[in-house]
């Protein structure tokens, strides 16, 4: 009891720390809780930090001085966005129901026979949340987005300070909520409108409602509810209560009474959207003294400091050091029939564009050894061009190179197809791997080595604009932060083509090619957009080519990477340890020992590339 | 009686063997026959070891059975039972005609295999011939632990290696137009067998109905017209035959993706950082995964996507063999898989934790601290050459001794006087400087390397011989210690006297061949040497023995 036992110095993942507490007998949770406090280095993912509702919990005890490194941080506007943003559906409000009546009864139960455990409360209710307004003042912790500063200063409301009132509010608000399902076409609303309504048809003030999320946790904690989890529900409408009623800025409401592909079926759901991903990463930049935002797919650069709403101190974009040019951009835009080859929305059906996509695969499977993974833009482009392939026996040929493996919208499913195609590689048949971006496979899984020899980009992943959350959301950027929408879109869908591509390359031993199959790639404003260190590998020469002229690059490039660096000379034995690169190839360059990093030279060559850009 | 609990096939009454009434045993292996009234198998012979049976002529009035064996021996039975006789010889000798060519197969490959390392190997075939054509042991002890370490990869290299399934065969058969509305399907036997591996369900079914209720024409014939073949498997029709194949198929997928992967590296589900609760995220609408809003095309198209995944499955699956008959045993095996899954919690972190070392280590980072050998440190390098030898009174010298004498001759030295007067003559000395010089008589010890200069090639070439089989009989010899089973003690006996026949027969004549031609080195004394230890050996377990039994 309340011993302090010093865990012993290592790398822990949460397996070693699970281990560790079955070996101690101690709960592997709190053990994980307390260990973040000691670490020197903590690797977990964005949402510990950026979502309040963990945040909270986890890290806002974090001490100031620590630097923060969001890596792989290409998508870190979305991570924001989600954490901040509220879906309602019907059974949501349901489950909230039910939670509010179980609330009900337990406030009558401890009434009778514990009242003054809410007397208590009601008196702490009272001296307001000083507590928290002392702690943020003296800056002990990472202030929350979802406790905004004004009510820190204030008692909570009257009308809501016990326990019985504010249930009753809960239940008005859940009635309103579920009134506002009830609609037959879709609204789009913002935060101050939302409030007006509110106000003028069940009497709802703001200000109690932006109470709503402290008052119901303070409630749960009198109550000595164990199984917070049952009250996810109830918890998520306070969640939007204090939201909708602290911004008015920044968030839309969308209601929509139908999904727009199955208008037939009613299922409403109210989105509370955040528009503004610098809400939520706000408390970062303000408490931590340095903040880093890296990945190997940022850029263009500067759009980040905008949609972030920060100040950079350095901005840098550095090249690969390689110790031989492993990648090999390659840009297709046309078939052996000069017909244009494109994923744009008028052509894609077009039977053309999609034989010539299966010939660039058919030709590809043939020349490149083991693994390749294309990517396609969405999943029922893929469904459909994986249907009319089959028509045309484009498959079939394809077959006889490779075995196919695509991913399906099942998890399970795509992991077993990964696993086989894995499988496939490691015993030499060989195999393609049909996938699509902004899928599971392209955030999450590496193709290293013979896994990916050569990634294929079938046309440019434009996230599907016609929903009504997107179009919000540019709109926004538009009007705050002057992105024009097209250039907000081509970023968002080059940094997914660009971390498709990028799964091939998963160090500097690997190799591979990377096929962007649109002619649209060839145009500066997109191929301005991929990150630098490919971008530098992308020549003239490699842009705007046809089928034939690819194969011919591409087996030029292996070719050539199927030697080791060292010499031709020896290379009957070189060719079995072709990846081993050895420390003197790359010492300088793509390896720097302790001397040669602390060196003047290196020192000043460093401070020249990263002024570069 | 070991007998017993082999299936006897035949028994004949009364055949003699050397002029003895016995029993004749047919059994499953091996035939065998016990003199009346004893329960004892004189003679017994595998069918293995048997390379053929002679009858004696009809006419004769000795109705009798000779069994030749490979070995060149036979052994004659007599049929004795004067009114069965005859009928006797010729049952044993038809069940025999039976027996005989199964066995001849697996002996012949034994033979075969035999021949084959002889050949391959000169060394054994020398080992061979100065060992078992000499006779110094048999051929059955020669061959009794050679085989039992081939057999491993002798097994494999018999078995043929599987070949695998071209991914695209279902492609390979182009149905071609024969003119009058009909398509032409060209089927391989290679092809069949093909569709066979990788789709076991048509396996099964064809084994139900050809020959029974279609020809094999019919069948593919319907194959062909199935829509299993087809595509989109969607309209199967019940009264298609290939309707539950598809069914299978589908099961035997979804019990495959029940069982999840092992890699966790590509495991979608646990890498799905759901940090996010239910209802927050801003499109967390989950996709309705129910078929009824998907459109007939949509349907099929997934379909087609999954049957491709199911067909790579299963090529990928039927050529590593093994696997290839997955689904069908799947029913049981989801069972146990089941009872693991609990487990699994255990099990998966090494795994995993393995996977991740794999990842994050980078080969060229790690410090290159060369090859790790282990050096031989020799201590007394004629121990590694003689064995132990067991310690003789010696006599040691201290580091003190061996410093007092060192300083003992430097004062002498120091001390020296050279006495001019009392000097050898000359041709004295040059005669001691020429004994003490490299090669002269008294630094013979240091010429070591002149050996193989003053032995001619086929001296060196015998003893080289010697040293193998001599080394091979030690290694038998040494092989039986410690002499547990009364087998062993058989074997170190016998093992005993071959190595004394040995030396008999093939190391005394070409010591006293070598002492011929060569009468100042001793080339075999090394050889001798391992004898003497083996004999003393031998004795000290007789002697231990001995004692145990008085």
């Amino acid at each position: 009891m309340g011993k302090q036992v010093p865990l012993p110095a290592g790398v822990y993942n949460l397996d070693d720390l699970k281990d560790f507490g079955r070996r101690k007998g101690w709960c592997p949770y709190y053990l994980a809780r307390y260990s973040i406090l000691h670490a020197n280095i903590i690797v977990y993912s964005y949402h510990y930090l950026l979502d309040p509702k963990i945040a909270d919990l986890v890290s806002k005890e974090l001490s100031k001085k620590s630097v923060v490194v969001f890596d792989e941080a290409h998508n870190i506007d979305n991570v924001c966005i989600d954490s901040m943003s509220v879906n309602i559906t019907r059974r949501t409000l349901d489950r909230s129901q039910a939670n509010v009546e179980t609330l009900q009864n337990t406030i009558l139960k401890i009434k009778e026979t514990d009242a003054a455990k809410l007397k208590e409360e009601y008196r702490r209710l009272v001296e307001g949340l000083k507590e928290a307004n002392v702690a943020r003042e003296t800056d002990i912790y990472m202030s929350n987005p979802v406790l905004p500063d004004e009510i820190l200063q204030e008692a909570v409301p009257g009308s809501i300070r016990t326990a019985e009132h504010f249930v009753g509010f809960m239940k008005r608000f859940l009635e309103y909520l579920k009134a506002r399902l009830r609609i037959h076409h879709v609204v789009q609303e913002s935060a101050p409108q939302f409030l007006k309504d509110i106000f003028e048809k069940v009497c709802i003030d703001r200000k109690p409602l932006r109470f709503c999320a402290e008052r119901l946790r303070s409630l749960l904690r009198t109550l000595e509810i164990a199984d917070i989890a049952d009250f996810s529900a109830i918890t998520l409408i306070s969640n939007f209560a204090t939201l909708v009623s602290t911004y008015s800025k920044g968030f839309t409401i969308i209601i929509e009474p139908f999904e727009d592909r199955t208008p037939t079926i009613a299922n409403p759901v109210l989105h509370f959207s955040c528009m503004d991903p610098s809400i939520a990463i706000k408390p970062v930049f303000e408490r931590f003294q340095s903040v880093i935002i890296t990945s190997g797919t940022l850029s263009p650069l500067d759009i980040y400091p905008r949609i972030l709403d920060f100040r950079p101190v350095t901005v840098a974009s550095f090249t690969m050091t390689l110790a031989r040019t492993c990648l090999c951009p390659l840009v297709v835009g046309r078939g052996n029939d000069q017909v244009a080859m494109t994923s744009k929305f008028e052509t894609r059906e077009d039977f053309a564009v999609i034989r010539n996509y299966g010939n660039l695969l058919l030709e590809m499977s043939a020349i490149v050894p083991d693994g390749i993974v294309a990517f396609f833009t969405s999943y029922t482009y893929m469904e459909n061009i994986v249907a009319s392939w089959y028509e045309q026996g484009i498959l079939e040929n394809v077959q006889r190179n490779k075995l196919i493996f695509i991913e399906t919208p099942d998890a399970a499913e795509t992991s077993m197809a990964l696993e086989k195609y894995q499988e496939a590689c490691e015993n030499g048949r060989g195999a393609i791997l049909l996938s699509v971006a902004r899928g599971k496979v392209s955030e999450g899984i590496d193709f290293v080595h013979h896994f990916g020899r050569a990634v294929i980009m079938f046309g440019v992943p434009y996230v599907y604009t016609q929903s009504r959350i997107l179009k919000a959301r540019l709109e926004y950027l538009r009007d705050q932060f002057q992105i024009r929408e097209n250039d907000f879109l081509t970023f968002d869908a080059m940094r997914h083509a660009a971390q498709c591509v990028g799964r091939a390359i998963r160090g500097k031993t690997d190799y591979g090619l990377m096929i962007f199959a649109d002619k649209r790639y060839a145009r500066a404003d997109k191929r301005g957009k991929l990150p630098r260190w490919i971008q530098e590998h992308l020549t003239d020469g490699s842009l705007n080519l046809t089928i034939d002229e690819t194969v011919q690059l591409s087996k030029h490039f292996l070719r050539q990477m199927a030697h080791s660096i060292h010499d031709i000379s020896n290379c009957n034995v070189q060719c079995f340890c072709q990846l081993n690169l050895s420390q003197e190839d790359q010492l300088g360059l793509s390896l720097l020992t302790l001397e040669q990093l602390q060196s003047e030279d290196m020192l000043q060559k460093i401070a020249q590339i990263a002024h570069q850009a | 009686m070991a007998a017993l609990s082999e299936e006897v096939l035949l028994v004949v009454k009364r055949v003699r063997q050397r002029k003895q009434d016995g029993t004749l045993y047919l059994m499953a292996e091996r035939i065998a026959w016990g003199p009346e009234g004893k329960d004892r198998f004189t003679v017994s012979h595998l069918y293995a070891d048997i390379r053929c049976q002679k009858i004696s002529p009809d006419g004769k009035a000795k109705i009798q059975l000779q069994l030749v064996l490979h070995t060149g021996e036979s052994t004659n039975l007599h049929f004795s039972n004067e009114s069965t006789a005859l009928k006797d010889r010729d049952a044993a000798k038809d069940l025999l005609q039976q027996l005989l060519p199964k066995f001849k197969k697996r002996a012949n490959k034994e033979l075969e295999e035999k021949n084959r390392m002889l050949q391959e190997d000169p060394v054994l075939f020398q080992l061979y011939k100065d060992l078992v054509v000499c006779q110094v042991i048999s051929a059955e002890e020669f061959w009794a632990n050679r085989l039992s370490i081939n057999n491993v990869d002798h097994s494999l290299s018999n078995n043929k290696q599987e070949v695998g399934i071209s991914a695209a065969f279902l492609a390979d058969i182009r149905p071609q137009t024969d003119g009058c509305n009909g398509l032409r399907y060209n089927l391989t036997s290679d092809i069949i067998e093909s569709i066979f591996r990788t789709y076991p369900a048509v396996k099964q079914k064809y084994g139900e109905n050809v020959p029974h209720n279609m020809t094999e024409k019919e069948f593919w014939t319907r194959f062909f017209q199935s829509h299993y073949f087809h595509r989109d498997r969607i309209n199967t029709g019940l009264q298609d035959i290939f309707s539950e194949c598809a069914k299978q198929d589908e099961k035997g997928l979804k019990s495959m993706v029940f069982q999840g992967v092992k890699n966790p590296m590509v495991d979608l589900l646990s890498l799905e950082d759901k940090s996010l609760d239910e209802g927050y995220g801003s499109n967390s609408t989950a996709p309705s995964t129910s078929n009824t809003n998907k459109t007939v095309k949509e349907n099929s198209n997934s379909a087609i996507i999954k049957r491709f995944n199911h067909h790579s499955t299963m090529v990928l699956a039927a050529g590593s063999g093994k696997k290839a008959d997955a689904p069908n045993g799947q029913a049981c095996e989801t069972s146990s898989t089941d009872g693991n899954s609990r487990d699994s919690d255990f099990f998966q972190p090494p795994i995993k934790k393995v996977k991740i070392q794999d990842v994050i280590e980078y080969e060229d980072l790690h410090r290159e601290n060369g090859k790790k050998t282990v050096a031989l440190n020799l201590k007394k390098s004629d121990r590694y050459s003689h064995g132990p030898v067991p310690l003789l009174p010696q006599q040691y010298t201290t580091s003190q001794d061996i410093v007092n004498s060192v300083n003992c001759i430097k004062q002498e030295i120091a001390s020296y006087k050279p006495c001019l007067t009392q000097v050898m003559s000359s041709s004295t000395a040059s005669c001691a400087i020429a004994a003490l010089s490299p090669g002269g008589v008294l630094m013979q010890a240091l010429a070591q390397q002149a050996i193989n200069q003053m032995v001619p090639n086929d001296v060196q070439g015998e003893l080289k011989h010697l040293y193998t089989a001599a080394g091979e009989l030690l290694r038998h010899f040494w092989s039986c210690f410690p002499v547990n089973t009364l087998f062993l003690e058989e074997k170190v006996v016998k093992m005993r006297s071959n190595l004394e026949r040995f030396q008999m027969t093939k190391l005394r004549p070409f010591q006293e061949k070598v002492q011929r031609q060569y009468l100042s080195t001793n080339l075999t004394g090394h050889l001798e040497d391992m004898f003497q230890m083996a004999y003393n050996k031998f004795h000290a377990w007789q002697t231990r023995r001995m004692m145990r039994k008085t």
